[in-house]
């Protein structure tokens, strides 16, 4: 199934999916890199808090010890997206992982049976997509105390049913279909039925809603982080430092980018690391399409 | 299956998915300590004192079961209690809330639906052309940027930098005191609405000019989402069966791509509306709490942060509704447009 | 014309559309320093009101709008804190024991309705206060003086009978008299704050507030949180009456019919505006006249003139902050490690031995806090008992940084095992809260520098949980601070020192002593008040309860054509008796 001559092809074809696998593939080797570009100090045990070089709330400019600037209260903005790029691929994969697990399973077994088993899970679905995510999250994080796992789970919960129900919708429409008769006829269990004639046929949609999705998911968290719910301060995740850059947006009057460095760095890198991701999850549609294949 | 009673079925559904969502916050209540909801009610830590007493007169300590049931019946008395957060009576503040929030979405929505839907079909049909790539990579990085980055860096640039051109907030100071006067009816409290019932120019220019920001933060990622989506799909349903057929029949490519491909192609993009009734939920709430806009989103936070619980669980029971009927609509529209599916189907 | 084109064609209509829409609204309002909004004040900040009913706020949100709204018998002069002007009162006395208070009731002042000020609602005011007693309100400041215990509940749930609420008030012709029940020194100053204010008696009943029966009394008493009648409407006699509240904005119209001077502007629109940006750009656009500013952003706005605002700074302002140890912690912490001094946690009495707790103020650098966290503008006490507060004694003895002597206090602790073993714990403060966590980290650094063993873990905790926590003893050591209620040293060291007070009964701290003198402290004569007052700054800083921060020192921020702003440290945080401002250059 899958060619890897094609696959070259592929990506020859379509310069914009090559980015997308360099720039994750670059973030991958940050995050590997993460202890050697950007040490921990001596001492420290838990190496995602971000050192700080004294206490003052203003932002302080690039410089050599810093080669990022500092944020607010004097964490190194360098050290931070360095090691945020860890978190972020934690809070990525771990999500999409268990939620793709979650989704896939259930939303197979409701489409594939109909009836009371569809009625069931389609409406523990609509309970837990009826309710408030935000809120959700933070009932979440509240129980469990301001940290990156909460969020973590908080996105688990919040994400899993929108899957289910994509990968319902598909099994729906794929169900009635022909080859599906045919291997019905040739008395194929349930479980080959499933796995081998109807998944295959009716994944992509949901591989594809996977790959953009990682990106979606480092947003989310990002945006608990920017409301509060997230990281706690002095974490090394990057939606906890926009969230120390929100309030330096505009600095003193004449010099409106004062603070530019707390703001826009982070910010970069988390538009390039969800970049990558989408642009992977093109390059995988192309890929592993079987439709295109014939073309 | 009947259509009236598929209907009527899925409306019946509401109660018992109302049920459950009430449960599960209440479920999740036993995650707080009483002494955690009094917090509600301390905006001092001078009020500690009497901790014991607050959490006697609230019933904080009451089993859960004691505390739903009590819940419940004030429910059922037309009461959903007073939420702290909005001071008011929590039926009071959704319908004072509501308003800014559809005012957003009225102007967001189709900006994201047709625009999005109109765009990738573009793109979709020049495959591989620049059409093509210039959309999906706008597109791209549409998707990628963090809404709340978007909305400061435009607040940053439009009202800061340009001195005051676009404002936060839903009006500014003076068409506010204009619009809670005496000679302004506000007939449905959305403000454009209202400025052109009530012949007011000026307050239209004044609230579409606090709009912009607003919605242009909320509509990009959301555009952007669609476009993907609507693109690929797209594909998917421009290589099936029955477009080959359409095309050897004769038919001129512009019927094959609007007729045929895209009615196939919105299936997953009706699907995927839930979704983003959800997204803009949430894109509402960031765009709310930076631009000032005291809508639904921003009542949701709040509630949520402070454990204001009346508010919260009235909130769930008017999204829960909200999002029953909607899902409702959408299986409904599913089956329209897809003949092979069967509404409420069984396995043979 | 092509489908295409006529698209093309609407589209950019609409966008001409709207752009002759937006933009003459937008180029109406250039940034030039020309005053926005001549008669309307503007006033930005952060803090949602909770109720409009004097008796029932308790936050400083709301007294600030109460204060515009509604009128005490008497207020601080200018910028004392212990001389009063006459406001609803004329003139006054106190007899000699100082139970009896006596007042005399300004003639010819109404109501916003138009019912007319009489000694009757005077003393309607005070009485349906009581009556009502609010759970978390400030009640008890009256009840105190008025009737020497807490509020009007008892134990099991049943409450006083009316008779004795009523007895503490009474009218005599065009005077009011107080009845206290022990000697009260600051009894006048509690009179002055927006609990004490005045209310119409008709209109209030009208409302469905008390009605002065017995039954009226039990069935209003211990009101659900904003259920009273007064909690959204407004009817006093103050220079601005209430327009409407919708949630984020309160709009006040002035009072054309005020007995005294009129306010300069015609409205006053109090808005909450959460978001810092939002906030500092309508105060450099003019879109407002004040906004609060949080000392992290202050040199966002050093450039006053190009910016056309005028700061007060320095502000004096009667606020404490502390980081207190629990000397009796609760078992069920998850703070103190395995509960033992072996190295890896700490007993639940660490705190209880004076040698640790003066360790660790040494081990605090009040210089590096000041400058860094508050940019310079804190001032270090001793004690609860700030400056600005009667019987301050500025002379008292304070910590600073000093290892050498930390290390002595603690080598000394726990018979030298401290030293030894080393402890470990973990501090907590309320996530967001930038000062608190910076103030832990200092504590935590240097601690470790002393000596290595001394581990400390720094936790953000939600506020809901802070509060849990603290309410249960269950923290190791935590930060809180204190507003003044009034200004006296009384309301500052009672909860703190007192083993009955607020902080001091979560701390666990009990001293027969302290609390003799404190009950002695509060009727007590001036001289009498003053050694006293000062025995227990001293005790304070002896015993080492905690370790005293400081007191912050306050700025304000008001475009420059705002006029007439006067400082008292005992206004509610923000501006306070707004209608004295004018806008003019």
């Amino acid at each position: 199934m899958i060619d890897l001559k094609f696959i070259w092809y592929q990506l020859r074809r379509n310069p914009v999916s090559l980015a997308g696998i360099v720039i994750v593939a670059m973030f991958a080797l940050i995050a590997l890199l993460a202890p050697i570009i950007a040490p921990t100090p001596a001492g420290q045990s838990n190496a995602y808090l971000i050192p700080r070089e004294g206490y003052s709330p203003v932002p302080q400019p690039p410089s050599w010890a810093h080669k990022f600037g500092t944020t607010q209260g004097e964490y190194d903005i360098y050290y931070g997206v360095i090691w945020g790029t860890r978190s972020a691929f934690k809070v990525g994969l771990a999500v999409i992982g268990a939620t793709l697990l979650l989704g896939i399973i259930l939303g197979s077994i409701a489409g594939y049976f109909g009836g009371i088993i569809d009625e069931i899970i389609m409406r523990i679905t609509d309970i837990f997509l009826a309710f408030p995510a935000l809120i959700l999250a933070m009932a979440v994080v509240a129980a469990l105390g301001p940290s990156l796992n909460s969020v973590l789970i908080a996105l688990i919960i919040v994400s899993w049913p929108a899957y289910a129900r994509v990968v319902r919708g598909d099994i729906l429409a794929i169900r009635e279909e022909d080859y599906v008769e045919a291997a019905r006829g040739v008395g194929a269990s349930h479980f080959r039925i499933i796995t081998r004639h109807i998944l295959p046929n009716s994944i992509y949609p949901v591989f594809i809603m996977a790959s953009l999705d990682i990106g979606a998911v480092v947003l989310s968290a990002a945006a608990l982080s920017f409301l509060g719910l997230g990281a706690p301060e002095g974490y090394a995740d990057w939606g906890q430092m926009i969230q120390f850059s929100r309030n330096w947006i505009v600095g003193p009057p004449g010099q409106p980018l004062a603070y530019w460095y707390t703001v826009v760095i982070p910010g970069l890198f988390i538009l390039f690391f969800v970049l990558g991701w989408n642009l992977l999850g093109d390059a995988f549609r192309d890929i592993l399409d079987p439709k295109l294949v014939k073309r | 299956m009947e259509l009236r009673a598929y209907v009527v079925r899925r409306v019946l559904l509401l109660v018992p998915v109302l049920f459950g969502v009430t449960l599960l916050i209440f479920g999740l209540l036993q995650l707080f300590t009483p002494i955690q909801r009094a917090s509600l009610y301390i905006s001092d830590p001078k009020q500690l004192a009497n901790l014991d007493q607050i959490i006697e007169r609230y019933g904080l300590n009451d089993p859960i079961w004691k505390q739903y049931w009590t819940w419940l019946n004030q429910v059922f008395h037309g009461n959903l209690g007073w939420s702290k957060v909005a001071s008011m009576p929590v039926d009071n503040a959704i319908w004072h809330f509501l308003p800014s929030t559809i005012e957003i979405v009225l102007f967001a929505a189709p900006l994201i639906i047709f625009g999005g839907i109109y765009l990738g079909s573009k793109a979709a049909a020049n495959k591989d052309r620049t059409v093509d790539h210039v959309t999906r990579v706008g597109a791209i990085i549409g998707w990628s940027l963090p809404t709340f980055w978007l909305g400061l860096m435009l607040l940053m640039v439009f009202y800061g930098f340009f001195h005051g051109l676009l404002p936060p907030e839903r009006l500014s100071t003076s068409m506010q005191l204009v619009v809670t006067s005496s000679g302004f009816h506000q007939y449905t409290h959305l403000n454009t609405v209202d400025a052109v019932l009530n012949g007011n120019i000026r307050v239209l220019g004044d609230a579409l000019r606090h709009l912009i920001l607003p919605v242009i933060t909320i509509s990009v990622v959301n555009i952007a989402f669609i476009m993907r989506l609507m693109r690929s799909s797209m594909l998917e349903s421009l290589g099936k069966g029955y477009i080959l057929t359409a095309r050897a029949k004769g038919l001129d490519e512009r019927t094959v791509v609007n007729k045929h491909a895209r009615r196939n192609a919105m299936i997953p993009v009706l699907t995927i509306s839930g979704y983003l009734l959800a997204s803009l939920a949430s894109g509402v709430v960031i765009t709310e709490t930076i631009f000032n806009y005291r809508g639904l989103g921003w009542l949701a936070w709040q509630s949520a942060v402070r454990l204001d619980i009346p508010t919260v669980l009235g909130f769930a029971l008017f999204t829960g509704v909200l999002f029953v009927l909607t899902n409702l609509v959408v299986d409904l529209l599913y089956a329209r447009i897809d003949p092979r599916v069967r509404l409420g189907g069984q396995a043979k | 014309m092509s489908r295409k084109g006529k698209n093309t064609i609407w589209f950019l209509l609409s966008v001409l559309i709207i752009l002759a829409l937006v933009v003459p609204a937008a180029c109406a309002e250039e940034a030039r320093p020309e005053i926005k909004n001549p008669d309307i004040f503007v006033e930005d900040t952060i803090g949602e009101p909770d109720s409009l009913d004097p008796a029932y706020a308790y936050d400083t949100a709301s007294g600030e709008l109460i204060q515009a709204i509604y009128e005490p018998l008497i207020y601080f002069k200018g910028t004392s804190t212990d001389e009063y002007a006459p406001v609803l009162a004329t003139e006054w006395d106190v007899s000699d024991d100082g139970l009896t208070y006596r007042f005399k009731i300004r003639e010819g002042v109404k109501f916003h309705n138009g019912d007319d000020l009489t000694p009757e609602d005077v003393e309607y005011s005070f009485e349906r206060g009581m009556v009502q007693d609010y759970v978390a309100g400030p009640q008890w400041m009256l009840f105190e003086p008025l009737l020497k215990r807490a509020s009007s509940r008892g134990s099991g749930g049943t409450v006083i009978p009316l008779s004795d609420i009523t007895s503490a008030v009474e009218v005599d012709g065009q005077w009011v008299q107080f009845n206290l029940a022990q000697k009260y020194a600051p009894f006048l100053q509690i009179l002055c704050q927006t609990w004490s204010s005045i209310v119409d008696k008709e209109w209030c009943i009208a409302q469905g507030d008390w009605d002065g029966t017995e039954a009226s009394y039990k069935a209003l008493n211990s009101p659900a949180a904003n259920q009273t009648p007064l909690n959204s409407k407004a009817n006093g006699t103050g220079p601005f009456k209430l327009d409407s509240w919708e949630p984020g904005t309160v709009t006040m119209l002035r009072n054309d019919d005020y007995w005294g001077k009129k306010a300069n502007f015609s409205t006053f629109v109090y808005k909450v505006v959460s978001e810092w940006t939002t906030r500092k750009l309508e105060l450099t656009q003019g879109d407002c006249d004040w906004a609060y500013v949080d000392r992290q952003y202050i040199n966002e706005l050093t450039d006053e003139e190009a910016l056309n605002l005028k700061v007060y700074k320095n502000l004096p302002q009667l606020r404490f902050d502390v980081f207190n140890f629990t000397q009796e912690i609760d078992p069920d912490s998850d703070w103190v490690g395995n509960g033992k001094l072996d190295g890896n946690g700490i007993p639940l009495d660490f705190f209880s031995d004076k040698d640790v707790r003066i360790g660790f103020n040494y081990a605090f650098d009040w210089e590096t806090y000041i400058e860094d966290v508050f940019l310079g503008e804190m001032t270090q006490t001793a004690s609860p008992v700030v400056e600005g507060l009667p019987y301050f004694n500025d002379k008292q003895e304070m910590y600073s940084l000093d290892l050498a002597k930390a290390e002595e206090h603690l080598k000394a602790a726990w018979g030298g095992q401290v030293w030894e073993k080393g402890f470990k714990f973990t501090v907590t403060y309320n996530t967001g809260n930038i000062s608190r966590k910076t103030a832990c980290d200092i504590l935590k650094a240097n601690l470790a520098e002393i000596n290595p063993k001394f581990q400390v873990t720094v936790r953000a905790i939600e506020w809901s949980e802070f509060l849990d926590q603290y309410a249960q003893s269950l923290l190791p050591m935590f930060q809180i601070g204190w507003q003044a209620d009034y200004p006296d040293p009384h309301n500052f060291l009672q909860p703190y020192m007192h083993s009955e007070g607020v902080y001091a009964a979560a701390m666990g701290y009990s001293n027969p002593d302290v609390d003799a003198l404190i009950e002695e402290g509060i009727g007590a004569d001036s001289d009498r008040r003053e050694e006293i007052y000062y025995e227990l700054q001293k005790i304070y800083h002896d015993d080492a309860l905690g370790i005293a921060l400081g007191q912050q020192l306050g700025r304000r921020y008001f475009k420059a054509w705002v006029k007439g702003y006067i400082f008292n440290p005992v206004d509610p945080a923000d501006i306070g008796h707004v209608y004295k401002l004018s806008k003019e250059y």
